[in-house]
């Protein structure tokens, strides 16, 4: 066990559902990237920064879902940053389209660049799963596994 | 109405402001007709409420069960006992089992009906099944697949997915990567699942550009369902009137002789087009003192010019005049034929500024990019000889061919059809 590696995590734990969580984003941010190829191929435009960067993040998610399910502290940590990034993201869509529309966010937004990334940082943040990073329990006391989901 | 762009003459038009009032919800984009994609369409609200009665069924079983229901107690007692992962696809099974049975009730009888029925039972089953803690992933990895691929037929079948269906595909998208996670960990064949998994999404997500495009197919027409991103006012397509005819003609003539200068970008950069970084087969070129000088419709100053980079360099293909303000609905003084349309989650990059491309159908923009969620209303004009449809849509195919022939002969070729104007 490497020194940024907590313990070994029981089968199913909170840290499957942060992989599958990540995963996720991975995956929406991997079709991202094939529709900015596909429409600077199509209609042109100075799109290769947005592919570079929407590029590296579905890598940046696949590794990070990888790392966690390691144990990887440094990869908490990142992942952590990275959802308080995509939390901003969803604030600065919110706004506009409360002043340009007049309406809230449509209700898949709301699922994959708020509720899963609190979902995720909510988790990583749990005591069970500190301690499966090995680091100390926000609480002292349970940190069992059977606490809800 | 004839005369009223003549030449010499002013076009004058008092814009109408929109009025929240003048919309159910007070949105804006709720005035117009828009791609079912970015919206939850009225026969699936039932679903919602399908979902919350899920809640609110959880909610009543926990309560028995500490009054002592022993029945309530029992199902709470095996759920406490599953894995933290089985409890999540648990979850996710049920919401999407009861956004099945809600899409049974939003709708009228019919076969589709009939396999939300079937897809909400077996998804209930699979939900019953991992429940009793029997083994349930091979079975879960069935019926998700189903639906998926039911999803996949339907869509394709030019019925666009709406936000309920995107969002369910997304839930069981992750029950099925909880499905694909094996237990315990075999290191080839987590990789295995999770590629399975990123592939799934990548597939689903395509399909639903494929059917919200082909429900949206040449939908620029008062009436039809547009393709995701643009937005129509709401109507009824008809025949236009003689007056109508004759003045979307006159103000086509009009715009054809006054931006034919332009057909060089240098005279459109000196009148202050930005036509830097031209590149693509509809650049827009901007001028930003024409969006400001509060002339609508103004056949001299249109606000963009519209070219493509054909294999010879930039051709000037049209003209696109602009609203001022989001929700102010532009003049139809052709009527049908001059039908304004406004844009809809449009992703706009920072770095550097460009369009760069739609809100996805999971919810995302490229990285760097903002959603910008309506624009204000535009309408183009495309000044080409031959051209289908002079105001409206452009065909990319019709003008890759224009742009070849153009470049062979180096002249413009004939007219294939006829213009409105003429």
């Amino acid at each position: 066990m490497s020194k940024d590696q907590g313990p070994q995590k029981p089968p199913g734990s909170r840290i499957d559902v942060i992989r599958i969580l990540l995963l996720v984003q991975g995956g929406i941010a991997v079709t991202t990237t094939l529709g900015v190829v596909i429409l600077g191929a199509a209609v042109g435009g100075p799109l290769l920064g947005s592919a570079l960067a929407t590029g590296t993040s579905a890598v940046l998610f696949l590794w990070l879902a990888r790392a966690v399910s390691h144990g990887s502290r440094r990869a908490r940590r990142v992942a952590m940053w990275v959802e308080s990034g995509v939390i901003f993201g969803f604030a600065v869509d919110l706004l506009l389209s409360l002043l340009l529309a007049r309406r809230p966010l449509e209700l898949v937004p709301v699922i994959t660049q708020l509720v899963m990334p609190i979902a995720v940082i909510r988790l990583l943040r749990s005591s069970d799963v500190r301690v499966m990073f090995g680091l100390r329990p926000r609480k002292s006391g349970a940190v069992a596994e059977g606490s809800a989901a | 109405m004839r005369g009223l762009f003549q030449e010499g003459t002013e076009p004058i038009f008092e814009p109408a402001i929109f009025d929240p009032a003048g919309s159910d919800s007070g949105s804006v984009i709720d005035t117009y007709v828009g791609s079912p994609m970015y919206r939850v369409i009225p026969e699936h609200g039932a679903a919602i409420g399908g979902v919350l009665a899920l809640v609110a069924s959880v909610w009543l079983v926990r309560r028995l069960a500490r009054r002592g229901n022993p029945r309530a107690q029992a199902v709470v007692t095996r759920y406490r006992a599953l894995s933290v992962v089985t409890r999540f696809a648990l979850w996710l099974v049920a919401v999407s089992a009861t956004v099945h049975l809600g899409l049974v009730l939003g709708h009228e009888l019919s076969v589709y009906t009939g396999l939300y029925l079937v897809g909400a039972g077996a998804l209930f089953a699979v939900a019953a099944l991992m429940l009793s803690g029997r083994p349930w992933r091979a079975w879960t990895s069935v019926v998700l697949i189903g639906s998926i691929l039911g999803y996949a037929v339907s869509t394709l079948s030019g019925e666009a997915p709406d936000q309920i269906a995107l969002a369910t595909k997304l839930v069981e998208l992750a029950a099925l990567g909880v499905v694909l996670t094996p237990q315990p960990e075999r290191r080839l064949r987590r990789l295995a699942g999770s590629t399975a998994l990123v592939l799934a999404m990548t597939i689903t997500a395509a399909v639903a550009w494929i059917g919200a495009f082909t429900a949206g197919d040449g939908g620029h027409h008062l009436g039809e369902t547009p393709p995701p991103g643009v937005l129509l006012p709401f109507g009824e397509d008809r025949e236009p009137t003689h007056a109508e005819w004759d003045a979307a003609g006159d103000l086509y003539a009009h715009t054809v002789r006054a931006i034919a200068p332009y057909a060089d970008p240098a005279v459109a950069a000196a009148a202050g087009y930005d036509v830097a970084g031209m590149q693509g087969m509809g650049f827009h070129a901007d001028n930003e003192a024409y969006k400001a000088d509060g002339r609508i419709f103004d056949p001299e100053r249109p606000e963009t010019l519209v070219y493509a980079v054909g294999p010879d360099g930039p051709v000037l293909i049209g003209a696109m005049f602009q609203m001022p303000g989001i929700g102010n609905p532009g003049p139809a003084i052709g009527g049908p034929l001059t039908v304004w349309h406004a844009h809809d989650h449009i992703c706009f990059s920072l770095t550097p500024p460009a369009l760069s491309g739609l809100l996805s159908p999971f919810g995302a923009c490229p990285v760097g990019s903002i959603t910008v969620p309506i624009t204000n209303e535009m309408i183009h004009l495309w000044t080409l000889p031959g051209v289908e449809e002079p105001f409206g849509d452009i065909d990319d195919e019709w003008l890759r061919e224009y742009l070849g022939g153009w470049s062979e002969s180096k002249e413009p070729r004939e007219p294939a059809q006829q213009n409105a104007s003429s």
